[in-house]
């Protein structure tokens, strides 16, 4: 009797967990169909190179597409605002605004700020790219920017920012895993808001 | 200037009496020094301290000194009762002042930056205590050109006026300072903040079963920042009712209120002074309970509401702005755990939110939330664990005058671990999360879509002798993302990845750890829509193989020897007729290798020294030719000194330096040769 349990339950374990196994592999759920398209799909690139990354953040933002912006940022992403931004933000009104800015409220932001019913005609040009690292697995790049965009009225930012991408091993592709935004000169002298400030008001009004 | 000569004097003040210490071991420092433990407790610093009194070097007359100021209350004194009071904190000592000094400087790269705090707490009697802290935060970056310093002190008076009643004074200072050219004596933006308030706290037992806790604070803030300066008052009230009358039932009632006033102005040299009074007023109220039915199961219950009305001014449009904001949640909670083998939660949770503005209604917005999750874990058989979780979340939203959207999110998961003996573990994960958005103009917004995500993974553990471990994984993830709409549909596609992973590890003679990794993944990217044959569809494979091996040569000195490789070729596919095609684009291949050696010279000091090898060769593929693309070599030096020391436990000294020399193509000339420094100090006087 005892050697006849035992053997059921050395059967009964391998079993359990193929049954496991092929339960999880079925998805309990499903998404809706799709209608057939009718105009042409956005460009966007597997990134096998840290440059492929910035080529669809640039794309991402042109095309309005918040999907391809939200497929940019590794899950450990850290957003990093210029601290004038900060100040000015974090004064009494908005306390807290870019707290624990990670992947997720980067993805909150993205969909905000790429939602077509409250902004269009969105242009992004990018500097040329400084690189202060570059390793197998991680690539430090710098670039200033201007983006443009309407929001009720077309405004544009300007700043520099500089992102640092990492390789992911689970699939080898790149990611950008920190962003850090400052003021530039000439955003500056031109008097224009950060990027990071956009992002920030974006945040602290929804 | 005094920012690069100060730290400079004072690492060399420091470098001076750590080296003159050493070079005097006294019995009592022998002693000092080999308290490595940086956590350990005061009372073994009064006697690293005295010894170093009896020892007779240059650092005893300091002690002596501060021992005297310490009002009279000689360290051999303390000694002698420590033993009778090792229960009572050492902190709360009375008279006895030790102000902390900390400094850090560091430059990494470009950017260089000095940090340094002093802090002091001080019994002056059985029932008023004093706080201090001031620190001082600068950083530059030189290619930015930029710089940015953050000056800040607080002050806390605390009065114990009897066992329920405590009266404060609280003064916080910061000032914020910018410089966007590092040559410019004066700041270009400036911020400052001054608060100061005065507080009375009242917490009381009233019963076993009743607490009451109450806080109020009033006092004046100002506060200046870009062309905006403002001033007035601040007042707060906190309490709370506790009432828990038996073991199985206990509420919660909160209240916080905060009332801002303050007189406000724009000052533009263009334009008039543009002036305001602001009104800000936030009320919140919670209410929690607790009850537990029969013992292992237990109900929770959550309310609170919340209100503010908030005015400022909009310096750019010059006109003063109101925010009204309020807020509701509920929720309710059940946990079970009555029986080993299973236990389970569930929360409910409603909550809603709504924002208005007065000059800019284009930024209302609402949100209504609803929440359902449940956990259970269930140990169905000897050595195995099963966690099943579940949530479901929609919420509604509509932000700067947008219809809104509804997203509704489900997950399930589910975990197995089974032990297996005890050299073997197995643990299969799963999780399935569907993420639906549906716009409600969907004319403004043909964004509606779904996101699918599922993911199966199994992991092995198997030690098969002491020093030979191995690893072995297995992931399948997919994810789906589809557009409903035809506007949009065009980017629908579904991304499989297949990842086989490994590791073993085992040590063989001499004590030399041997250690190696396997990872082969594939990603396949497969658009729904697609005409082109070889159109857009993407398969990437990648192979990693990594070595590594650590040689202990002598007990303080390793060698380590790690080599990478890398191996990826993407294409484009077709999925025709059921049949897949695959046409390879391109191929790179790469290899690291790392020498590295680990010298620990004495317990202060270790040096690190690593050269590695880089080397990249990417090929093109077009019409079955393989053509070199691109081949990248890079090469680095880095050497690192670390050095700390511990001067009883009253002072602290380490400092790092690092040189790094690169040779990359892609690297930026000003890039490939940098030394980073560290140093940090901090002394209790």
């Amino acid at each position: 009797m005892f050697f006849r349990l035992r053997r059921s339950r050395r059967t009964l374990i391998p079993a359990g967990f193929v049954c496991l196994l092929l339960a999880a592999s079925c998805s309990p759920f499903s998404p809706r169909e799709a209608e057939e398209p009718v105009g042409e799909a956005s460009d966007y690139v597997e990134p096998q190179d840290p440059w492929d990354v910035i080529s669809n953040l640039k794309n991402s933002i042109e095309t309005q597409s918040d999907l391809n912006y939200e497929r940019l940022f590794a899950e450990d992403f850290v957003f990093v605002p210029d601290q004038s931004d900060v100040n000015d933000l974090e004064s009494i009104y908005y306390p807290g605004v870019y707290d624990d800015w990670g992947a997720e409220t980067e993805r909150q932001v993205g969909r905000r700020l790429l939602d077509e019913s409250l902004t269009s005609h969105p242009a992004l040009s990018l500097g040329e790219g400084e690189v202060a690292e570059d390793t197998d697995s991680t690539y430090v790049v710098r670039h200033d920017y201007e983006l443009g965009l309407f929001r009720g009225r077309y405004k544009f930012y300007m700043g520099t920012a500089i992102f640092r991408l990492s390789l992911n091993p689970g699939d080898g592709l790149w990611y950008i895993r920190q962003w850090e935004d400052s003021r530039s000169e000439a955003g500056q002298a031109a008097d224009r808001d950060t990027w990071g400030r956009l992002k920030g008001e974006i945040r602290a009004t929804s | 200037m005094w920012r690069i000569f100060a730290p400079i004097l004072l690492l060399a003040a420091i470098l001076t009496w750590v080296v003159a210490s050493a070079a005097q071991p006294a019995d009592g420092a022998a002693d000092s020094t080999g308290t490595d433990d940086p956590d350990s407790s005061y009372a073994d610093a009064g006697e690293a301290d005295s010894s170093l009194v009896d020892s007779g070097d240059s650092l005893a007359v300091g002690m002596g000194d501060d021992d005297a100021a310490g009002g009279g209350r000689g360290r051999g004194k303390r000694r002698g009762n420590r033993d009778s009071l090792a229960w009572y904190p050492q902190d709360n000592w009375l008279g006895d002042t030790h102000p902390k000094y900390e400094i850090t400087i560091s430059k990494e790269l470009d950017v260089t930056k000095w940090n340094s705090k002093i802090s002091m707490q001080r019994k002056l009697s059985d029932k008023l205590d004093l706080n201090l802290n001031a620190t001082l935060n600068t950083k530059e970056n030189q290619s930015l050109n930029r710089s940015e310093s953050n000056d800040g002190t607080t002050a806390n008076l605390n009065y114990k006026l009897n066992e329920d009643i405590t009266l404060g004074l609280v003064y916080n200072s910061t000032v914020l300072a910018n410089r966007y050219s590092i040559k410019h004596s004066e700041p270009d933006d400036r911020r400052k903040k001054e608060d100061t308030r005065v507080s009375a706290a009242f917490s009381k037992q009233v019963s076993d079963a009743i607490a009451l806790d109450f806080k109020t604070l009033a006092g004046s803030t100002e506060n200046s920042y870009a062309d905006v300066r403002n001033k007035g008052s601040r007042a707060n009230l906190i309490g709370s009712v506790t009432f828990d009358p038996n073991e199985r039932f206990n509420t919660k009632v909160g209240f916080n209120a905060e009332r801002l006033n303050l007189d406000s102005a724009v000052d533009s040299a263009e334009v008039d002074i543009f002036k305001s009074k602001d009104e800000t007023q936030r009320q919140r109220l919670t209410v929690s309970a607790g009850y537990t039915l029969i013992p292992g199961l237990n109900l929770g219950f959550n309310a609170g509401r919340s209100d503010e009305t908030r005015q400022h001014p909009e310096p750019k449009q010059r006109i003063q702005e109101t925010e009204k904001h309020s807020s509701r949640n509920l929720g309710i909670s059940s946990s079970f755990n009555m029986v080993p083998w299973f236990t389970w939660d569930m929360d409910v949770g409603f909550d809603d939110s709504e924002r208005r503005y007065t000059v800019a209604p284009q930024k209302d917005n609402i949100s209504e939330n609803s929440s359902l999750s449940g956990n259970a874990k269930i140990l169905p058989w000897r050595g195995a664990a099963l966690n099943l979780g579940g949530e479901r979340k929609e919420s509604f939203s509509s932000y700067q005058g947008s219809d809104g959207e509804t997203d509704v999110q489900r997950s399930l998961s589910l975990k197995l671990t089974q032990g297996l003996g005890s050299k073997a573990d197995l643990s299969v994960t799963a999780l399935s999360d569907l993420l639906s958005i549906f716009f409600v103009d969907k004319a403004a917004n043909p964004k509606d879509r779904d996101r699918l995500k599922n993911r199966v993974t199994l992991d092995l553990n198997f030690t098969a002798f002491k020093r030979i471990s191995t690893k072995l994984g297995l992931q399948y993830g997919e994810e789906q993302t589809i557009y409903v709409l035809k506007e949009a549909s065009a980017d629908n596609r579904t991304t499989r990845r297949y990842r086989l992973s490994g590791r073993y590890s085992f040590t063989t003679f001499r004590k030399i750890d041997v250690m190696q990794d396997y990872d082969i993944s594939s990603v396949y990217t497969y658009y729904h829509f697609t005409d082109d044959e070889f159109g857009r569809n993407t398969l990437v494979r990648n192979s990693n193989v990594q070595t590594r091996l650590v040689f202990p040569i002598i007990r303080s000195l390793k060698l380590n020897f790690g080599h990478t490789y890398k191996f990826q070729d993407q294409g484009r596919y077709s999925e025709k007729g059921g049949k897949r095609t695959y046409s390879r684009a391109s191929e790179t291949e790469a290899h690291r290798i790392n020498l590295g050696l680990n010298y620990k010279f004495i317990n202060a000091i270790k040096i690190f020294i690593r050269q590695s090898y880089y080397v990249q060769q990417k090929w093109s593929l077009t019409g079955g030719k393989k053509e070199l693309e691109s081949q990248t070599v890079s090469s680095e030096i880095m050497g690192r000194v670390v050095f700390n020391y511990n001067l009883g436990d009253r002072t602290k000294v380490s400092l790092r330096l690092e040189q790094n020399l690169k040779e990359g193509e892609r690297v930026n000339q000003a890039y490939r040769s940098y030394r980073n420094i560290e140093f940090e100090a901090s002394h209790v006087f």
